[in-house]
């Protein structure tokens, strides 16, 4: 009995969609980010505080990620409508049975680096990937780790590759000779850890022609059939949110900053603004880039989810249709 | 500034003793300054050197006991096998037995867990008691700094500081790996607690704004006086948050050097206050770490700069007191500089007689005086040699013009020289130089028919020369008047001079006789300029025979008579080099040339106006230059009195009685129509023929319109006046103006083949005049022409009522 008050609620939400900033009754809705706090996610923290989900009529809760949250159980157990993913994660969650789809490509430009020590030891110098061959290095598990793989793979060589979990300690240790790092974040950190660019060589996956969009909206694809406005005026609101996130880039990064103060976490503002300028550069195309702020072309996803299933481990990934959901329709 | 300055010695003398004490301050408290801050430096780099050192030494205990407990666990565990009562039991006895341990962890790896009865124990204090517990996820744990560091690396490691919100504090855990046959089979850790950290750091002796930060092996600062930096800054981070890029980059080079592992120190400015500050650093060998401590200059500085502050002062106290001296010596040196000024001022107004400051002492002032006083004694003995030279010099000049005087006197001056002797036109001239020379001439009628002429130049010049013309002149005269001869004479002269001539003087002398009567001139030269003989059709001769040698050199000298026949006006002209040395400012002289061309151009001019345009031709060539000789000129014309016709009377010259009638005329053209009548007058009342009538108005008319249109050089009215004699048969006419000096007798004879153009103005009625009448004669007499006109009249018997030849006969 419920269930079916719910779901009249629901159609009643269909049939008669809310009036468009509507202070009133707003629609309470929550996304889940896929990891800590940080500017990754300025956008939807800017969404909120300049008041553009309020606009769609929407309240909107913001819940951090991280290692002890694993957002895909987040969407099937319902505690949240919309959910932040790497395209990558995103098609294993679906390949493992749950049942979601995407709404929108935020990041086309992929952020994943090889960072490798350019005298890892005595007599060696790496200057170009092929010099990393028999070398131990780490490299993220699962979905993070099929790009690396693909990118062995294309240039034949093979690594001897170690887990890499959340510190690039053992790098920094120099235990091994390189190691993955997002451009965004973790090639920063090693910046400020006084490693100075001339002891590195770093190649881009993407520079090498390993393209894998990252970071998407998402929600189950029942949240799609029955919401399908919500959705949009979820997405609508969040890409305002980097929009203006992108012309306010200050104002943004002392927002990214509360978020950081209240959780305690060990990073620092001059960190967050790197993240910050570096995420907009991945979301937002530049002169000669190829893609379309918030979508995802039906090649690059086909290519994406090809690699994927080759070095990825992914088993099947869903036709482009059935995932692919046009949240930002009536965003242009 | 500078004005107040330059007006008075004082004020620079101040000015300058305080400059040079205020720079010799200047430089020991520089100098003292930077010898000091060197030392202060160096002494504050130790200090701090030795209290980094020390630091260290105290965070390194703490962390050596941990690493020690780990490490005797570790080595415990590696010989058995480890089982969880065992592990459980080692945990619990170790946390009792080292309060300073929080917690510890023995963790097998997943292959050792497989045969074991526990994954991961942890025991931690909780209030006072001591839990050991099982790890509920392993798998996470694995993953951890804690385990994956020293399972991959395979030797121990302290993890980068954490906060761990269960203990609510700062937390490092050393992980030491335990090794079973080359395989890492299980982690031992310790966490301890970093609360002390801050404590210690806050214990140590440190200045006011002086700082210590410590940094953990990647740079992240574990402890910062701004807490905010703590955990979540590192030096890098702060480094690339300055806005100043060269800030940036030094803070960034000292973080590299830092983390370089090696103590050190450095000076850079300070992020915080942008002031200079040095930092000492040392690294923490069990961890990584770095202790660095910051002071700030100015800290450090600050009892140096007080201290020199305080010496500033008392050098500026020590500069005022000293500005009373300074004044002092500036007063005492420059007072008797004023009083000399004042001195000095009155001595060129002329008071000799100032006095002048005293002199006390040895210095330049009192050596300035001195000389001073000397110099004014100098002057006042200049300035009476001054007053004596000038007294001898005015003597002198007097002298000089007394022998001038006496110069000019002794030369004849009276002309006309021979009034009643026509035949004779003479004048002279002498200009004497500034400087008396010794020029003469002289002239005079020996008897009716002679006449004797000299001209001379006496070598030097001044009195001797002055003297020695007297004498000279005096002599000939009388020695001619004996014996009538210029060659005797002038020998006769030589011995006289030359006898007892000792200085050796002597005049060039040209002596003659001119015979009125037939012309025959003689003459004898001791060695002057030769005269010049011009004849009226502008001819010149030279008297050039061989002269003898000058007067008063050669005793015993026989002089040579020369004779030469003088013509009809015949012009002689004497001069002294006077004349043809006189020169123009560009050294040029007049030369023989230029009297030549003088001679050629004016010898029919009568004797005095010759005379008087030669002295004037020569000062025109001159031009201004100071005359350096007596310039002497003399001309005399020879006329040949016409033979005495019946009809010529000496007489008519000066008519004896007044005149049968007398017209005056005034110069204007209009009036000259009353000439006419009365000459129709005369012509009745004296019975003259109307022939003669007719002549004498054409003659009448000529003369008077030539000397209206050309003697007068003004416009104002004159009188011309005509006077009529009749004696007998002779007709005599006088026209006397006051005109311009014009003798019309000596007049070129017109060339009447010349076009009227050419002839010279007057030349036609002239010659009409000569023409028409007997006799034609001119002379000027008190300053007026005078012009005779005489004629006799046709038709009377020749040799009736004639005085000139009653009085010849008798």
């Amino acid at each position: 009995m419920r269930f079916h008050l719910i779901s009249l609620f629901l159609l009643i939400c269909i049939v008669l969609p809310a009036p468009a900033g509507l202070a009133q009754n707003p629609e309470q809705v929550a996304v889940t980010l896929h990891w800590q706090h940080q500017s990754q996610f300025a956008g939807y923290y800017m969404a909120l505080a300049k008041g553009f989900y309020a606009q769609e009529g929407l309240d909107v809760t913001i819940m951090r990620g991280g290692p002890d949250v694993r957002v895909g159980e987040m969407l099937r157990s319902r505690k949240t409508e919309f959910a932040s993913f790497m395209l990558s994660s995103a098609l294993e969650e679906r390949a493992a049975g749950l049942p979601m789809v995407q709404l929108a490509q935020v990041v086309n430009r992929s952020n994943f680096l090889l960072a490798a020590w350019k005298n890892p030891a005595e007599g060696v110098s790496i200057d170009d990937l092929k010099d990393l061959e028999g070398r131990r290095i780490t490299v993220w598990l699962q979905d993070f780790r099929a790009p690396y793989l693909a990118l062995f793979a294309s240039k034949k060589i093979q690594p001897v590759i170690l887990p890499q979990y959340y510190t690039l300690s053992l790098f920094l240790h120099r235990g091994v000779t390189a190691c993955s790092v997002m451009r965004y974040n973790e090639y920063h950190t090693l910046i400020q850890s006084g490693i100075q660019d001339k002891d590195l060589e770093i190649f881009s996956l993407h520079d090498l022609g390993i393209r894998l969009p990252e970071d998407g909206i998402y929600c189950l694809d029942e949240t799609w059939q029955q919401r399908p406005e919500t959705c949009r005026k979820f997405v609508r609101a969040s890409l305002k949110g980097w929009a203006y996130a992108r012309d306010h880039e200050k104002e943004t990064l002392d927002e990214v900053m509360k978020y950081v103060r209240k959780e305690n976490l060990p990073t620092n503002r001059m960190h967050m603004s790197w993240m910050l300028r570096e995420m907009l550069a991945s979301i937002f195309p530049a002169k000669g880039d190829d893609w379309i702020f918030g979508r995802i072309s039906r090649r690059t996803y086909e290519d994406a989810s090809g690699m994927l299933i080759r070095y990825g481990g992914l088993e099947s990934a869903p036709p482009f249709k059935e995932f692919i959901k046009d949240g930002v329709a009536n965003n242009d | 500034m500078i004005n107040f300055l330059n007006r008075s010695l004082v004020h620079r003398m101040t000015a300058l003793i305080l400059l040079g004490a205020g720079l010799v301050m200047l430089l020991v408290l520089g100098f003292s300054y930077f010898s000091q801050r060197n030392k202060i430096l160096a002494s504050a780099m130790q200090q701090s050197d030795t209290l980094t050192q020390s630091a260290v030494f105290q965070i390194e205990i703490p962390l050596g006991r941990a690493e020690a407990v780990v490490q005797q666990t570790a080595l415990f565990l590696a010989e058995k096998d480890i089982r969880r009562v065992e592990s459980t039991d080692l945990i619990r006895r170790t946390l009792e037995r080292n309060s300073d341990i929080l917690g510890m962890a023995i963790g097998l790896t997943e292959k050792a867990a497989g045969g074991s009865d526990f994954e991961i124990l942890y025991g931690w204090r909780e209030t006072a008691k001591i839990q050991v517990r099982d790890r509920e996820s392993p798998a996470l744990d694995y993953q951890q700094d804690w385990f994956y560091l020293p399972y991959h690396l395979k030797r121990p490691v302290w993890t980068e500081p954490y906060f761990d919100s269960d203990a609510n504090t700062l937390m490092v855990t050393y992980a030491f790996p335990i090794v079973r046959s080359g395989e890492v089979i299980a982690v031992a850790t310790c966490d301890i607690s970093l609360k002390w950290i801050h404590k210690l750091l806050d214990t140590l002796p440190l200045g006011k704004d002086s700082m210590a930060i410590l940094l953990s092996q990647r740079g992240t600062y574990i402890a910062h006086p701004i807490k905010g930096y703590e955990m979540t800054e590192t030096i890098f981070s702060i480094a690339e948050s300055q806005p100043d890029p060269e800030t940036s980059s030094s803070l960034h080079r000292i973080g590299l050097d830092m983390m370089s592992g090696k103590p050190g120190s450095m000076t850079f400015k300070h992020p915080i206050d942008n002031n200079t500050a040095f930092i000492h650093y040392r690294p923490v060998p069990a961890t990584g770490w770095v202790l660095g401590l910051i002071q700030p200059q100015k800290q450090v500085l600050a009892p140096l700069v007080r201290l020199n502050e305080i010496s500033a002062l008392v050098g500026l106290a020590g500069l005022a007191l000293l500005l009373i001296p300074a004044l002092g010596v500036a007063w005492s040196v420059t007072r008797p500089l004023q009083r000399l000024a004042v001195a000095a001022n009155q001595l060129a107004g002329g008071n000799f007689d100032a006095p002048l400051p005293a002199i006390r002492s040895k210095d330049e002032v009192a050596r300035l005086t001195a000389a001073f006083e000397q110099m004014r004694c100098e002057l006042r003995r200049y300035i009476a040699d001054l007053t004596a030279t000038t007294a001898v010099k005015e003597r002198i000049a007097g002298e000089l013009s007394a022998a001038r005087e006496i110069q000019m006197s002794i030369v004849p001056k009276l002309f006309p020289a021979f009034p009643n002797r026509p035949e004779i036109d003479l004048f002279a001239i002498l200009i004497p130089a500034r400087e008396v020379g010794g020029d003469l001439y002289d002239f005079m009628l020996l008897d009716e028919d002679h006449i004797y002429l000299a001209i001379g130049d006496v070598s030097g010049k001044g009195v001797p020369a002055s003297l020695l013309m007297a004498v000279g002149k005096t002599l000939l005269k009388s020695t001619m008047q004996a014996v009538r001869d210029p060659a005797r004479a002038m020998t006769q002269v030589n011995n006289e001079l030359s006898e007892g001539n000792e200085s050796c003087m002597f005049i060039t002398m040209f002596c003659a006789v001119l015979n009125i009567k037939t012309g025959a001139l003689i003459y004898a030269n001791a060695g002057h300029n030769p005269p010049f003989l011009a004849s009226t059709d502008a001819t010149i001769r030279c008297l050039e025979n061989p002269p003898g040698p000058a007067l008063g050199i050669v005793p015993g000298a026989v002089y040579q008579d020369h004779s030469i026949q003088l013509g009809d006006r015949d012009l002689l002209v004497l001069y002294t080099d006077g004349v043809t040395e006189a020169m123009n400012p560009s050294n040029v002289m007049f030369e023989e040339e230029g009297l030549l061309e003088y001679i050629r151009r004016e010898c029919r001019q009568n004797a005095r106006l010759f005379i008087e345009n030669l002295g004037r031709a020569v000062q025109i060539h001159a031009a201004g230059a100071e005359q350096s000789d007596d310039i002497t000129a003399l001309a005399v014309r020879y006329q040949v009195v016409p033979a005495v016709t019946g009809s010529l009377h000496q007489s008519e010259m000066e008519p004896g009685r007044n005149p049968d009638a007398v017209l005056s005329l005034k110069n204007r053209l209009e009036d000259l129509g009353r000439m006419p009548g009365w000459i129709d007058e005369q012509a009745a009342a004296l019975a003259l023929p109307p022939q003669l009538v007719m002549e004498l108005n054409l003659v009448l008319e000529e003369w008077i319109v030539n000397v209206i249109s050309y003697a007068y050089a003004d416009k104002s009215e004159h009188a011309i006046e005509l006077r009529i004699w009749r004696d007998n048969d002779q007709l005599r006419l006088e026209i006397e103006d006051d005109g311009r000096p014009f003798d019309p007798t000596v007049q070129a004879e017109v060339d009447t083949t010349m076009s009227l153009e050419h002839r010279k103005i007057g030349g036609l009625g002239i010659h009409f005049i000569k023409k028409t009448m007997d006799r034609f004669m001119y002379r000027r007499d008190n300053g007026r022409n005078i012009v005779t006109v005489g004629k006799t009249i046709p038709g009377t018997p020749a040799d009736t009522h004639s005085p000139e030849k009653e009085t010849k006969a008798v």
